[in-house]
Formats: C-alpha cells, structure tokens, sequence
C-alpha cells in the first residue's frame, strides 16, 4: 500500500498545500485534477522528495520510507538537466545505470509505439515528442509508483490516446499511477480514481465509480460542479 | 468507444462487447481477446473491463476455459436467446419512446416504410 499521510506544505506564508491525506492499493490508477497552479506538481515533488515537507508528514510505501521509498518511484518532473548535444541514446544510457530497475525489453515494447528515435538530440526534440520521452523513460522502470505530470500537455489526441494505449499495456500491474492532467473527459475512462485539488486541499478522492453511480455524472460536470460548490455557487 | 453521461462504464463496456459478438466480429465457441488487450484497444481501466466481461460471462454469452481464456458461448440455445432478448429490448425502448408522440397505426406505417427504403440500399 502506498499511503500519504498528514502532507503540508507552504512556500513563504502561502500555504500550497494542506492536510494532504490518501493511500492506494495497487494496481491503481489515480488522475489528479484542480485548475493551474493548485498544487498538482507540487504534491509530486513532495513525494519524491525533491522539495520537502512541513514536519510530520508520513509517506510510505508497504513499510518502505525515504531513500527506499523514493528509489520504487519513477518521476521526471523535467529534462532541463539534459545537456545541448545529447541525443536520446545518451539520456537512456544514463538513465539506465542511474536505475537498476530500467526494464530495456518494456523500453523497446513501448517504443515500437511511441518511436522515438535515438539518435535525435534531446534539445532539437519538439514539445510532443519531449513528452513522449519523458512518458517513456518513466513507464521503462519496475517502480511501485508511477508519477505522470500532465503528459499531455501539447501533446495531439492520437499522441494522448497512444500514451494512455501504453500506460493500459505496458505499466506493471502490481503499481500505483498518479497522474496529473486537464484532459478529464479523455481520462475518466482510464483512471480508477480522482482526486480534485483545490486552494490546498484535496476536495474529491472517489472512484469513478462511485462518482457514475452516485451522482449520476461524467467527471468532467462532476469536476465543474464541485468547483462552483465549492466557490460558494458562484461560477468561475 | 463513446460513452454516454449517465450509465456506468463497466455497463457500457459490456453492452459494446455483446454487440461486437452479435455482430459476429467473434464467433461462436471462438477466443475473445484478453482484458489487456481490450483495455489497450479500447484505451479503457482494465479493471472496467474485467468487470464488463465478468457480466458477459454472468448472462452466459461468454464462458471462462480455465487456462485458456474467455471464449464466446458454443452453445446455440444460449447465444439466440441472448441476440433476441437484445433485439427485444432495443425494440421495446424504441416503441416506448415513438408511443409518446406518434398513434400505434403511424409507428407501424413508418416501420415498414423504413424497413423498404433501408432494404433498398
């Protein structure tokens, strides 16, 4: 079980993010939604650890923390560490020895779909195919946990609908994806779950399911309605 | 696949499956391809379509060889009865819904006159 437990955090007097509470049992995949600048991206860095926490919050990972924890979660928030003249190849080879779980046989499976091609170089690589890129060195890892922030974004819909094609085929079934987006209607068919971020709280954690069952909704008014709710009824 | 607003998906799912069997794209007592497989395809949770299979596999169209895979039913009694009771149903929403605002005699008129002029092309 992946479980997060008691997350805070605020940048300056702002609080970013607050009171942060969800756990899933895989397999699971987890959209998570809110409007620009909620906090999405931050939650992720949170749990890998490159920013850190308001003291006593609790991540963990069936019994695993810290290091152990953040070495069975595959997230690249970006490639700007990539230098001008690598090419593909280089990232790989470097990805490759940073992580012992790199899977090389999921790689070319997924890459017969994604077709990249190794030898372009990663700075001449236009927006969609950077985020196929990261999509795929991502998914190449045995992790427990998947982070996925907004893969789509200037991404074409038959690039979005190969990528999500990918997650469905290729992602291990024993883990838990968390993947961030503004593509809600294209997603609720492939998620299990949401969560709905809003002025630092987690709103919405339902299945979608339940969210069908219940309300009798699609996400996407589901999501429209629990915004205005939530803004008092007024529109945005 | 496109979805409707207010049914399940699962439900959906399944009512697009037995239709993708009806419509013969698999046979009788043939292999119908894994949840993977369908879930990629489909670009849908796998676990909505183990669910929309496992209800396939309820009403009797799909039977589960163990080891084998999921396979449409060999049994002829069981797959007609399932046709008819489709046909039956999408006949029964369709006049339910024309009776609101149409006589019997008109439907029944439209009917057949829809039924030349389709057989026509």
């Amino acid at each position: 079980m992946f479980k997060v437990a008691g997350l805070n955090y605020a940048r300056g007097r702002r609080s970013v993010l607050q009171d942060i509470n969800f756990e899933s049992d895989a397999p699971e995949i987890i959209g998570v939604l809110g409007e620009n600048g909620v906090g999405k991206t931050t939650l992720m860095r949170l749990i890998v650890g490159a920013v850190l926490p308001k003291k006593g919050a609790h991540i963990t990972l069936d019994g695993l923390t810290g290091d152990a924890l953040k070495s069975a979660v595959a997230f690249i928030p970006n490639l700007n560490w990539v230098r001008k003249r690598d090419t593909i190849s280089d990232v790989l080879a470097f990805y490759r020895a940073g992580y012992p779980d790199f899977n090389q046989e999921r790689w070319t499976e997924v890459n017969k779909t994604l077709r990249l091609n190794e030898q372009d170089q990663v700075s001449a690589l236009s927006k969609g195919m950077l985020e196929r890129l990261i999509f795929a060195l991502t998914v190449s890892r045995d992790a427990k946990v998947f982070m996925l922030d907004e893969p789509f974004s200037g991404v074409d819909v038959l690039t979005r609908r190969k990528l999500l094609q990918t997650l469905i085929q290729w992602v291990p079934e024993d883990a838990t994806i968390l993947m961030s987006t503004h593509e809600i209607a294209e997603i609720e068919p492939v998620v299990d779950r949401v969560l709905i971020l809003k002025d630092a709280h987690i709103i919405v954690d339902q299945t979608i399911d339940d969210i069908r069952d219940n309300e009798h909704m699609t996400l996407e008014q589901y999501y429209v309605q629990r915004y205005v709710e939530d803004n008092g009824g007024i529109e945005l | 696949m496109e979805f409707n607003d207010s049914e399940p998906l699962y439900i959906q799912v399944a009512d697009f499956l037995e239709r993708e069997i009806l419509d013969g794209k698999y046979p009788m007592n043939t292999k119908i391809p894994g949840v993977r497989e369908l879930a990629a395809t489909l670009v849908i949770n796998g676990r909505t379509v183990q669910n929309a299979v496992n209800r396939l596999v309820e009403s009797g169209l799909v039977e589960t060889r163990r080891g084998l895979g999921n396979f449409v039913t060999s049994n002829e009694k069981t797959f007609e009865m399932i046709r008819t009771k489709k046909i039956r149903a999408m006949a029964e929403t369709f006049i339910k819904n024309s009776l609101t605002f149409v006589s019997e005699d008109e439907l029944r008129r439209i009917i057949a006159e829809t039924i030349a002029s389709v057989q026509k092309e």
